[in-house]
């Protein structure tokens, strides 16, 4: 069974989540064979996913009897979520049960406040390698999608949990969600251990969320950089937690000043502090940087994880080996996923990346073979730690007012550029609604004109 | 603009919700006000105000009527 669940202790919990629901691994054992009873293999499942015990028992077993999950945040926008449904016509849907009233399908399992329910489409035609459907922004809506095969989600899993070194004894904090990549791995690399997940669906800065990790004895901890940054507001460096052990960061590049502080909390106090890199094309994790150098290594992302290998090319492909020489990052290894769906048909598509993902972040790397990013290639931007496409927010914005528009700017804020100032609030507010983010992470300019090489294209230079 | 006007504004700006809205949010009831939208009221605030939130504070800040004990901490007349 995946990750050897059938054989871990039944009585041991593999998930415990802060609104009181309880899983353990021998509950999990029987989802899985109730499921293989009442739902045939290769169904096209859409998971709305909270951090909730349901939620993960849910993906587990869908996974097991070869159902193509998309995970999906259970609290998308409908007309985002009806978007994807018209796009790849899911079958089934495993959500919470209090929204299953919105929906009105047929209910046909009923299990710790999730249920699964039936659309009454017909699954599509789907490769017998895709095992997992991730989106790619989970902010847009856009019907792009990662397509995982099977073997991605087990390597990383296990390959993650050696690189951390975890055991049974564990007890993983999950608050990032579990949709989201890095949320995934961490609850995939801890269920491998045979260790307990804990999901948070309070935030940080609830104080249910401490109270929470404290009594159930939490020992890791995983956060993007804004985390970190609420954490360091919370002057979490005097807190006692003494059940805490390790700290990890991805999702995003940490300042270099918290990326300091932490280090050198962490090796004060005895605890460990792991920086890692991962992508959702690379079904998470592949870097990842040893504690015991993160002092001396400020900003490195550290290694490729176990059985995976990491190097930069040069402008033409060609391998670069001369040390602190900038170039794009490559990655090869078993978690690399096949491609992306943009479409229905896409899910019939075999492997197209075949094990080797181009990162599109630049890089360098250290007479140690630790490696660095310095900056991207491809046109998105981090906010808050979640990927925003520029040229889909360009298109959303062209379309929606028939506009010129030109989006830009760095990880702290996007700065869209328009030539009618009338519409500045008006832009804010859609870009606001679509994404989901907050308003002030955008800021609208108007100028005379929108800059263009010869080509047509954007000159974006000249507007930084 | 007086305090309480101040006050009312900065959930209006930094959670983007309706000022008819403003006194009865909470941390539970308002979908943004999720922890990005906790940082962005709280910078907001302490833009307006001209102080800091202390960590029990930021922990504390779970409603609208939360705050006004916060403001009172920090000696705002309301």
């Amino acid at each position: 069974m995946l990750f050897d669940i059938d054989k871990k202790p039944v009585s041991a919990f593999a998930a415990i989540d802060d609104s009181g629901g309880h899983l353990t691994y021998g509950e999990l054992v029987e989802l899985g064979q109730k499921l293989s009873t009442t739902l045939p293999q290769r169904e096209l499942v859409f998971c709305l996913c909270e951090n909730k015990v349901g939620s993960l028992a849910g993906f587990v077993a869908l996974y097991e009897n070869k159902d193509v999950c998309l995970l999906i945040n259970a609290a998308i926008d409908r007309g985002l979520l009806d978007n994807l449904h018209e796009t790849y016509h899911p079958s089934y849907y495993w959500m919470p049960e209090s929204k299953s009233a919105d929906f009105g399908f047929e209910v046909i399992l009923n299990y710790k406040e999730y249920v699964l329910c039936k659309t009454g489409e017909k699954a599509p035609e789907m490769h017998p390698e895709l095992s997992l459907l991730m989106t790619t922004s989970g902010t847009t809506g856009s019907p792009k999608l990662v397509r995982h095969k099977y073997g991605n989600v087990e390597n990383n899993a296990k390959n993650v949990a050696q690189a951390f070194g975890w055991t049974a004894e564990e007890r993983g904090i999950i608050d990032l969600p579990m949709q989201y990549t890095m949320g995934l791995n961490v609850i995939c690399s801890h269920l491998h251990a045979g260790a307990t997940v804990l999901l948070v669906a309070a935030n940080l800065m609830n104080p249910k969320y401490w109270q929470f990790i404290k009594e159930q004895k939490g020992t890791n901890f995983t956060g993007v950089p804004f985390s970190y940054e609420i954490l360091n507001r919370l002057r979490f460096q005097k807190m006692d937690l003494p059940y805490l052990t390790t700290m990890a960061e991805g999702g995003g590049k940490l300042s270099d000043t918290l990326f300091a502080a932490f280090a050198n909390y962490a090796e004060e106090k005895g605890k460990r502090f792991f920086a890692t890199f991962g992508t959702t094309e690379t079904t998470a994790r592949l870097a990842f940087l040893s504690p015991e150098q993160a002092v001396q290594k400020i900003g490195s992302i550290g290694k490729a994880i176990p059985e995976g290998t990491l190097y930069l090319v040069d402008e033409n492909g060609h391998q670069i080996h001369e040390p602190n020489t900038e170039g794009e990052l490559i990655y090869e290894g078993s978690n690399v996923t096949m491609g992306y769906a943009t479409s229905i048909e896409d899910l019939t598509k075999g492997d197209e990346f075949c094990g080797v993902y181009h990162t599109g972040d630049i890089a360098k790397m250290d007479e140690d073979g630790c490696f660095y990013i310095v900056g991207r290639m491809k046109r998105f931007l981090k906010l808050f730690g979640l990927r925003v496409s520029l040229d889909q927010c360009e298109r959303i914005i062209s379309e929606h007012f028939g506009i010129e528009c030109a989006c830009t700017g760095d990880d702290s804020k996007m700065k869209i550029y328009i030539t009618k100032a009338e519409l500045k609030d008006e832009v804010k507010k859609l870009i606001s609604e679509k994404t989901g983010l907050i308003s002030t992470l955008f800021e609208v300019n108007c100028i005379e004109a929108i800059p263009r090489f010869e080509s047509g294209k954007i000159n974006y230079k000249q507007l930084n | 603009m007086t305090n309480i006007e101040k006050y009312k504004n900065a959930f209006v700006e930094g959670l983007e919700i309706p000022m008819e809205e403003v006194e009865k949010a909470t941390m539970d009831s308002v979908d943004k006000w999720d922890s990005i939208g906790q940082m962005s009221l709280i910078a907001v605030i302490e833009d307006a105000f001209g102080f800091e939130f202390e960590p029990d504070e930021v922990m504390a800040f779970n409603s609208y009527a939360a705050g006004l004990d916060i403001l009172k901490n920090h000696n705002i007349e309301l």
